[in-house]
């Protein structure tokens, strides 16, 4: 049986922004239900599995009010804990708190280099306090990553970017194009960047990795819609992960609960360990018996694990099927006609922000 | 396992041991005496190697800092 690595905790799905990337599922009560308790027994479940890192997340994290609580306890089994925010509610007493409670770094998230268009995207006026976020978080000696979701409005901006997150200090910068899940799937012909603006962004970024090596990590993640290869989707499905959502829905990646007709299992009935051991869930897709041509036979089978089940379920309607964006699927037609698309980009520019619906 | 944002690092047992040197208070001349002292059964200019290369891909990574 493989272990765990890391817990990724979900603590809300609600957030200030709006960003129509958001990789959230589109249909959300919005119910937060674990109480800092019932997150503590988790993340001691986790670390009992063998899980080393906590990344907390949401949604914005910073919404859940006893956060406190929870990242002393993951700190206090000597687990390394991250906070993956997007720099806002935030005060310079909260974050200095949460320090001294063990947190263990930083991951903020900026919408674009320039202003206007960082807080379009967001949906509120976020880009000065993400900046001052930036400094009390250098301020306060924690290790910074800043995360740039790229997509057809801001990838241009990739140099910008760069200088930015240098500016900020930041230790480590991820230039994540964005993965079409969730809102970002609905809004997909709108966001899609086309391939020449891709590899444009992806020289600059190998050009930046090298100038800043030793003191700045560029990690720039090409999107699978212009690769011809699945990514290895959470490194392999109840391999390294295990993802608890709001309401406590134990998955083996963010998006699993929207796949039609899982069996879900909740931390509240079974233990983290008989989930990740036990379940039909977990043991859907582990492995490589459940694989169909052309994956039972490809060697990269041992590399990508079938690409995404969550992306395979939304464009084929078969969770199981090969992911396509593999250029051996028999439906990689899809992300063909996907990219053709890029460049019609008058049948559809309308970007829905992200919603909630029902949320407190 | 050397733990930083988002990753991880599984060294091994020379890693490790060269890595606990690494406190700030020791040129790496002096690692490497104290490794070599610690293991006579290896040769100074092999541990001298692996601990320089070590050390160099560690400040590659932003890791540790001079």
């Amino acid at each position: 049986m493989e272990r765990p690595f890391t817990l990724i905790a979900e603590l809300t799905y609600r957030c200030p922004l709006a960003c129509a990337y958001c990789s959230n599922p589109v249909q959300y009560a919005g119910k937060d239900m674990l109480s800092a308790e019932t997150w503590c027994r988790i993340v001691r479940e986790a670390e009992a599995l063998g899980v080393i890192q906590v990344h907390f997340t949401g949604g914005e994290p910073l919404l859940y009010g006893d956060l406190e609580t929870i990242v002393s306890e993951a700190h206090g089994l000597d687990l390394y804990t991250n906070l993956i925010t997007a720099g806002l509610p935030l005060t310079y007493e909260r974050l200095a708190r949460l320090r001294d409670c063990g947190l263990a770094s930083v991951q903020l998230s900026i919408q674009s280099a320039e202003p206007d268009s960082c807080n379009w995207m967001a949906g509120t006026t976020v880009y000065d306090r993400k900046r001052v976020a930036a400094n009390w978080i250098v301020g306060l000696d924690l290790p910074l990553t800043i995360n740039v979701v790229l997509h057809r409005y801001n990838v241009h901006e990739t140099l910008d970017i760069i200088h930015l997150a240098e500016t900020l200090g930041a230790q480590r910068l991820e230039l994540a194009n964005v993965q079409y899940l969730g809102w970002a799937l609905a809004n997909r012909a709108a966001l899609l960047p086309d391939a020449s603006q891709l590899l444009e962004a992806r020289a600059i970024a190998a050009e930046a990795k090298v100038r800043l090596a030793g003191t700045m990590e560029i990690v720039f993640v090409t999107p699978d819609y212009y690769t011809g290869v699945p990514r290895a989707c959470m490194d392999g499905w109840g391999r390294r992960y295990i993802v608890v959502s709001p309401d406590g829905l134990v998955l083996p990646c963010h998006a699993a609960h929207t796949i039609a007709g899982l069996p879900m299992v909740s931390a509240a009935e079974h233990s983290l360990a008989q989930i990740w051991e036990q379940s039909q869930l977990f043991n859907l897709f582990r492995g490589e018996s459940w694989m169909a041509d052309p994956c039972r036979t490809c060697p990269q089978r041992a590399v990508d694990y079938g690409g995404c089940r969550c992306q395979a379920f939304h464009l084929t309607g078969v969770a199981a099927a090969t992911d396509p964006a593999c250029r051996f699927s028999p439906d990689y037609t899809l992300i063909e006609e996907a990219q053709r698309q890029v460049h019609h980009p008058h049948d559809a520019l309308l970007l829905q922000p992200r919603m909630l619906k029902g949320a407190p | 396992m050397l733990l930083y944002p988002e990753r991880g690092l599984q060294l091994n047992d020379a890693a490790t041991e060269v890595l606990q040197c690494c406190t700030g208070h020791y040129t790496i001349e002096m690692i490497v005496d104290a490794l070599s002292a610690k293991h006579p059964e290896f040769p100074r200019e092999l541990i001298s190697n692996d601990a320089v290369t070590f050390i160099a891909q560690l400040q590659s990574r932003g890791l540790i800092e001079e």
